[in-house]
């Protein structure tokens, strides 16, 4: 491609000729390097000597007859052309005006206009945070999971220098609300952004663990829960006694079978005393009231507490005659004549502790009585009040309802060596004397008096009490059902005794029950072990020494249906990572208190 | 059926990095089974994949880098581009940001990826198709060559109704011919490979035998050679085009990226490292 026939086309020129644009000969010049048309004329003629010379190129036909004008321009002319901008030029233009663009959307969306955003971060704001996040970050914004920075441009790019992860672990904000037991759990990731990555939007849901991950560092590995889970533990999920002595085998056999009994047994099976309403890792027994009541109540107000029984003194201790006004008693009473004691019992336990006396020496325990009865004539209650607190009981629960004329006339009676004339017991329990005791008749189940009392008793541990006491034939027949345990002390387990907390471990009979059906398949985990006499695992105090009455659970129970099927086996079904967590209710309460402190103003 | 030498090209180095980000997920899936965050570095890894591409422009604009041919940069450019697709994947998991500037982002990152495949497309599929037709255009100065076509044409229809005294081909031309010898025709058609340009021409060069004289003959086969010609020229003018005007919105979509990318850095920096 010689140079005289070769016209101005390159493909970096930024421009292009006007006429190529319309699809006509372009000139072969081409435009000016400042965009305007060079093709006005069809060449620059060049002076030699007093002549103008024509250098019209080859290509156009070569020099011209007509020749130059004498002042030097081109004869052949013609109208000039818009050059257009070459594709290079364009792509150039357009690189420039997107990345300003880029810039200006930017400096729009926060840097510094926050244009339709109302919080003016939109271009440093990710995304949206979960739902729960957004509605603790309040008033501070960022700051409440980013360290802050300076608010001029140079405190904001040096804070790229520096560590301000909200999971930094020199200061984990996310600890500020959550909480976990980060000292006894082997779980200890180095961040939460491991998992737990924000700014996903309000409904992303919290990232789930893998069972690859916990493969990774468990020695056992379990490739599934059919083929490699470990076997559960021998008594599982037996681990303790119940807190009620409760024989299964024995009432679904034989008691609600009795024609005795029969018409006072509940209908249905496990779900008639089993609430499955309330199902969750456990599935709690409805109240006495509507599932024991109908054969126990009746046993309740049969055995009662004894405070107090008059004992059978070796003298009169009293000088009765200065009671005569205070027991407005017949002054014939006082007459000496040989004394014989109105009672010949020795002293009843309870009382024989509570005021420390020996009951086989009746020589030393007379006058003992004696102060006794002197004080509860004089104060009421206020002798056994200062004996109780002595062994550190809380006399408001223990005496609560006990009436201080009650206990002033038993006692006059009693001082003038006389059985007390009293009225027929109440009919709904509390505290009553009758001829030579003051007593204490439960009124229903769940007494609190009574409670209280069988809990002080199992406080003292004293081998007396506890033997005669703290027997199912003692009072209340509270202990017929309650078991007595020793964990750190003696104690009467009054309420259900949870199953104590498996690390990293749930599970919730809900599902299962709405899956199967309420009472439907019960049985299928919880067989009855009918070889066992369940009511003897309740000789001892320890709760741990026992046979279950059912039989344990093992693998393949939970493989029936979680084994190569569809359902859930993966690790994350039964196990969690966490563990038990929580939010610090410190948060919370400042967070209320500032609301208040709002309110306030 | 044998690879073309284009395709081959890029064939090995394509499966090197694919096998290579292949090589990155098994790591990640490594770090985030044990409970670590390969983001960052997964991050940064993507970066260099973006970055490496834009190398290739400096590479035609600047004299001193001239590292290499421009065939292994385009080569390089094409494989860490489509590299980058699937880190871009890793690094997000699949997840659309919700946040403005990020959406912005990977909106950018999925126009680049759409036209970058697009021109990909044009890379493995145009240049061959012209080199098919036997002849070569330069792009710039085809303008020029549909002019002259358009005069030789013009003069054709003249010379022939000069000779029979027969309006019946310029009036042909006037309808038909001056229209399609104005400027290229059939541009789309072109692009994707089709014959409706050939078929127009034939059809009309037969329409126009069968009623011209037969004397005249050979001004008829000069003009069906004209029209040949503006065939080939239209294919080589549709492709070319689509060639060089890809990177219309290519190259402005990645400087815009490039700008979000850096902005990115800097936030993540300042609030997340």
């Amino acid at each position: 491609m010689s140079a005289p026939t070769n016209s101005y086309n390159r493909p970096n020129a930024p421009h292009v000729c006007g006429r190529a644009r319309l699809w006509q000969k372009p000139c072969q010049m081409g435009p000016k390097p400042d965009g305007s048309c060079g093709g006005t004329s069809s060449c620059m003629p060049q002076k030699q000597g007093d002549r103008w010379r024509c250098r019209r190129s080859d290509a156009l036909g070569g020099p011209c007859t007509e020749g130059p004008l004498p002042d030097g321009t081109c004869t052949h002319t013609r109208p000039p052309c818009s050059p257009g901008p070459s594709l290079r030029a364009r792509r150039q233009r357009l690189t420039t005006a997107a990345a300003f663009l880029a810039i200006g959307i930017l400096f729009a969306f926060g840097m510094a206009g926050g244009i339709g955003v109302d919080d003016g971060y939109a271009s440093r704001d990710p995304g949206p945070l979960r739902a729960a996040h957004t509605s603790v970050m309040d008033d501070k914004g960022c700051k409440s999971c980013h360290a802050p920075h300076g608010e001029d441009a140079t405190g904001f790019l040096l804070a790229a220098f520096s560590n301000t992860a909200p999971d930094a672990v020199a200061n984990n904000k996310c600890l500020d609300c959550h909480v976990f037991d980060t000292l006894n759990t082997p779980h200890k990731a180095n961040t939460c952004a491991s998992c737990h990555s924000e700014h996903q939007g309000h409904d992303m849901p919290v990232s789930s663990m893998t069972d690859n991950q916990c493969n990774a560092c468990h020695k056992k590995k379990v490739s599934s829960f059919s083929n490699d889970h470990p076997p559960f533990a021998k008594a599982y999920p037996h681990d303790r006694r119940t807190t009620i002595n409760f024989d299964h085998t024995k009432h679904l056999d034989d008691y609600f079978k009795d024609q005795r009994y029969a018409e006072n047994a509940p209908e249905g099976s496990c779900i008639s005393c089993h609430d499955v309403s309330q199902a969750s890792r456990a599935v709690p027994v409805r109240s006495f009231d509507q599932v024991c009541a109908n054969c126990h109540v009746d046993q309740i107000p049969r055995r009662d507490l004894v405070l107090f029984e008059m004992p059978e003194l070796a003298h009169n201790p009293i000088d009765t005659e200065e009671l005569i006004d205070v027991c407005r008693a017949n002054p014939e009473l006082t007459q000496e004549s040989e004394f014989y004691s109105v009672s010949t019992e020795i002293p009843n336990k309870l009382a024989t502790l509570l005021f420390e006396m020996d009951a086989n020496d009746i020589e030393g325990y007379t006058p003992a009585i004696g102060d006794i009865l002197l004080q509860a004539i004089e104060d009421g209650p206020t002798a056994f009040e200062t004996a109780i607190k002595d062994w550190d009981g809380n006399p408001a629960r223990l005496l609560a309802g006990l009436s201080r004329e009650v206990i002033r006339q038993a006692s006059c009676a009693w001082a003038f060596n006389s059985e007390y004339d009293a009225p027929a017991p109440p009919d709904h329990g509390g505290w009553y004397a009758d001829e030579l005791s003051l007593r204490y008749k439960a009124t229903s189940h769940g007494d609190p008096v009574m409670k209280a009392w069988l809990s002080f008793i199992a406080q003292l541990e004293e081998d007396d009490l506890t033997e005669t006491l703290l027997t199912k034939d003692g009072p209340g027949a509270c202990l017929a059902c309650h078991a007595v345990s020793q964990a750190d002390f003696l104690n009467v387990e009054w309420s259900p005794a949870p199953r104590p907390e498996t690390a990293n471990f749930s599970y919730d009979h809900g599902p299962h029950i709405n899956l199967l059906g309420p009472g439907s398949q019960c049985e299928t985990c919880h067989s009855l072990d009918k070889t066992i006499n369940y009511g003897a695992n309740f000789t001892s105090y320890d709760p741990t020494v026992y046979a279950s009455g059912f039989k344990s659970m093992t693998l393949a129970t939970c493989k029936e249906c979680h084994g190569e099927t569809k359902l859930a086996s993966g690790c994350q079904t039964c196990h969690s990572y966490h563990g038990e967590s929580g939010f610090k209710s410190r948060q919370f309460s400042e967070a209320a208190g500032d609301v208040n402190k709002k309110q306030g103003e | 059926m044998t690879v073309a030498p284009t395709r081959k090209r890029f064939m090995l180095p394509i499966v090197i990095f694919v096998l290579l980000c292949g090589g990155v997920w098994f790591w990640a899936q490594n770090v985030e089974t044990v409970l670590g965050d390969p983001t960052w570095i997964l991050g940064w890894i993507l970066t260099a994949s973006v970055i490496l591409p834009s190398f290739f422009n400096l590479r035609k604009r600047l004299i001193a880098f001239n590292f290499g041919s421009a065939s292994v940069w385009l080569t390089l450019h094409v494989a860490s581009g489509i590299a980058a697709i699937i880190l871009f994947v890793l690094h997000t998991d699949g997840i659309w940001p919700t946040g403005i500037y990020e959406q912005l982002m990977a909106t950018l990152f999925a126009a680049i990826t759409l036209t970058g495949l697009c021109g990909l497309w044009t890379q493995l599929v145009l240049p061959r198709r012209l080199t098919e037709t036997g002849h070569e255009y330069v792009y710039e100065k085809i303008p020029g060559t549909v002019a002259d076509l358009r005069d030789a044409a013009r003069q054709a229809v003249k010379t022939y109704t000069e000779a029979t005294g027969s309006e019946l081909l310029s009036h042909h031309y006037e309808k038909s011919l001056d229209w399609y010898f104005a400027r290229p025709r059939f541009f789309w058609n072109n692009v994707f490979g089709g014959n409706a340009a050939w078929a127009w021409a034939n059809a009309h060069m037969i329409a126009i035998r069968r009623f011209a004289d037969p004397l005249q003959s050979a001004t008829i086969d000069s003009i069906e050679n004209l029209v040949s010609t503006k065939v080939v020229v239209d294919q080589h003018y549709a492709c070319q085009s689509v060639l060089k005007r890809w990177l219309l919105a290519h190259v402005p979509l990645s400087t815009a990226f490039l700008v979000v990318v850096a902005w990115h850095i800097v936030i993540v920096h300042v609030y997340a490292s």
